[in-house]
């Protein structure tokens, strides 16, 4: 039973992090227009988060850095600052979306319009993350994301074609009507969404929270190795359970409520209300830990204390940040700005972004003085390095791609 | 703003900064993280270097902010006949689906495998951006005399396709079955007509 507990660090991260608003979307919209086709991107980006959280994950337990000491450390001052700008608004565009997509949950169960809902859940989003523990949030959540299952369960209800949906999923190509361009807009869109950097910092500062050490190590690889492809799982059963009912269809998906619909059609009203449920922990969990990803971001950058182990007084400024965050996000969502599109612009500015995130805990989980005998192993480090360069390739693809297509239109 | 950046910073506690002497030295990778160059440290700068360094960082966000939307407002409108073509084409394409996206829901909502409120939603959703394509594709102007042919042969079916859908939304909302399924014949023969339109274009 402990050692299921000690699993749901890494599930909530998978769910909150792998599921949320962005992979809601993208995992809908890719699968109505392009099938299964772009089930490698899921695939990809699970991959490599999976590796590099390990990588994370160890650094926090070993070496005692999270991952914005390992910036500031490696990267210096001034590239660190401006990494921790880029990174801090990218994280915000994050939190903003986060909050749009609890509330367009909430006006899926109630029918009441989402803005009356935004502040509610700003509210609600900083009092969970001032007033309730680290272990409320990665149990509760953890284990309300899970109804994201009726996914896949929906999968075997709808008249799924296997065979075509095996063969879309491994053999890729760019659907008719369907420019290049487009198709990788949307694999980077999905590879974005999976690697995004606020998953790896609150990965290895919830280590740092959950006090870590060199024999957490098995129960760190336990969650990154699980609770990560969970993520992916539940990410590509989405993608694929639109394959069967909104493709055929034609239906261009830009609203939340869409991809909830296959599951309504295989399971009716409790599928549906699990659904539901699933999307709400989803999105909740990761505004939540977008807001904390913004306090540890800056605290660990100037060196502060930071943690929600630690009372407002004795973390005055990771304190204030989450504050400040949740605030600002929630007047940005206020201004009636589209929750779906500012989702779609935060996963691909994060997949031009992660390379300077995650290119120093390469370098720490490196160094021998810090990590000992648990410094990198030749397996880790060539895919490291496979990842590291397949994301510079990904973030220099990224601007002009959004451009050519327009945001994927 | 950068001279006080810099000293914010200068405050920030410094931790010892080690270098990567003990990597493996027989791993590939590590030899290369190793020669990795050591950032120029904060305590060896003076005080102007120190604000050069934060301005530099604030300069070149600055720069990305500014020239971002600049790009993006360097994409031109359609105004030739392919152009026009194009987005008569993508508008049919998304009416279609959009007619779709609403039928579904409200056949699920009948037979009773839906909740209310999700229902009305998505059927809101969808009245509100069979709206939105149909004044897009309205307020482009046709550059060519066949194209104002065109135009015609397409606004109709959107508009009527964006009524059904009205009409559709106001059924369900007065959760009068008779009405919805009346709606739902009707937007059958707008998706019979768009699909007919999609093959002609």
């Amino acid at each position: 039973m402990s050692r299921l507990l000690q699993l749901t660090l890494g599930v909530v991260t998978a769910i909150g992090g792998f599921v949320d608003i962005g992979n809601l979307v993208t995992s809908g919209i890719t699968g109505a227009r392009f099938g299964t086709s772009l089930t490698w991107a899921i695939v990809l980006g699970t991959l490599g988060m999976t590796i590099f959280a390990e990588m994370a994950g160890r650094v926090s337990a070993v070496g005692g850095r999270a991952v914005f000491h390992a910036v500031r450390e490696r990267l210096g001052v001034r590239t660190a600052l401006v990494n921790v700008i880029a990174s801090g608004l990218l994280s915000l565009l994050t939190l903003a979306a986060e909050l749009g997509g609890v509330s367009l949950v909430l006006q899926l169960a109630t029918g009441i319009n989402y803005i009356v809902w935004v502040p509610v859940v700003g509210l609600s989003t900083w009092l969970v993350v001032w007033r309730l523990p680290f272990s409320f949030l990665e149990n509760v959540f953890g284990l309300l994301g899970l109804a994201l299952i009726v996914f896949v369960i929906a999968l075997f209800k709808l008249p799924t074609d296997w065979h075509v949906m095996w063969h879309g999923a491994t053999h890729p190509s760019v659907p008719y009507g369907e420019g290049h361009p487009t198709y990788f807009f949307y694999a980077i869109s999905l590879f974005g969404a999976a690697m995004v950097p606020y998953q790896l910092v609150f990965f290895s500062s919830g280590g740092r929270e959950e006090k870590w050490n060199e024999s957490s190590i098995g129960e760190m690889r336990l969650n990154s190795i699980v609770g990560l492809p969970l993520g992916g799982l539940l990410s590509i059963a989405i993608m694929w359970a639109t394959v069967p009912v909104l493709q055929p269809l034609q239906v261009d998906v830009t609203h939340l409520g869409q991809v909830a619909l296959p599951v309504a059609q295989a399971l009716g009203v409790t599928g549906l209300a699990l659904a539901l449920l699933g999307f709400f922990a989803a999105t909740f969990a990761a505004a939540a830990e977008s807001a904390l990803t913004m306090g540890y971001m800056v605290s660990q950058y100037f060196g502060r204390t930071w943690g929600k182990m630690h009372r407002p007084a004795q973390a005055p400024l990771f304190h204030l940040v989450c504050l400040v965050s949740v605030i600002t996000a929630t007047a940005f969502i206020l201004t009636t700005v589209d929750p779906v599109t500012v989702t779609i612009v935060s996963v691909v500015l994060g997949a031009a972004a992660v390379p300077l995130t995650y290119f120093p805990v390469l370098v720490v989980a490196n160094d021998r003085e810090y990590m000992g005998e648990h410094v990198n192993k030749a397996v880790s480090n060539t895919f490291g390095v496979v990842f590291l360069i397949i994301m510079v390739v990904t973030s220099l693809a990224t601007l002009p791609l959004l451009f050519i297509t327009k945001a994927g239109q | 703003m950068s001279a006080l950046l810099a000293d914010w910073i200068e405050r920030v506690p410094r931790r010892p900064t080690r270098s990567l002497t003990a990597a493996r030295p027989s791993d590939p990778t590590s030899r290369w993280v190793r020669s990795y160059p050591e950032p120029r440290r904060w305590e060896a700068m003076d005080r102007s270097a120190r604000t050069t360094a934060v301005a530099r960082a604030l300069g070149t966000l600055a720069t990305a902010a500014l020239v971002l939307p600049a790009l993006t407002g360097c994409v031109s409108p359609a105004i030739d006949d392919a152009g026009y073509r194009g987005k008569a084409v993508h508008s049919v394409d998304q009416m279609l689906g959009i007619v779709n996206t609403a039928r579904l829901a409200v056949r699920l909502d009948l037979r009773g495998r839906m909740i209310e409120s999700v229902t009305d939603t998505v059927v809101s959703d969808a009245e509100n951006d069979a709206q939105s394509v149909l004044s897009a594709f309205e307020t482009v102007q046709p550059p060519s005399e066949r194209m104002v042919l065109l135009r015609s042969t397409v606004d109709t079916p959107l508009q009527d396709a964006a009524s059904n859908i009205s009409d559709l939304r106001i059924a369900e909302r007065r959760n009068e079955r008779p009405g919805e399924r009346k709606a739902l014949g009707e937007l059958a023969k707008s998706v019979a007509e768009l699909q007919k339109l999609q093959a002609r274009l």
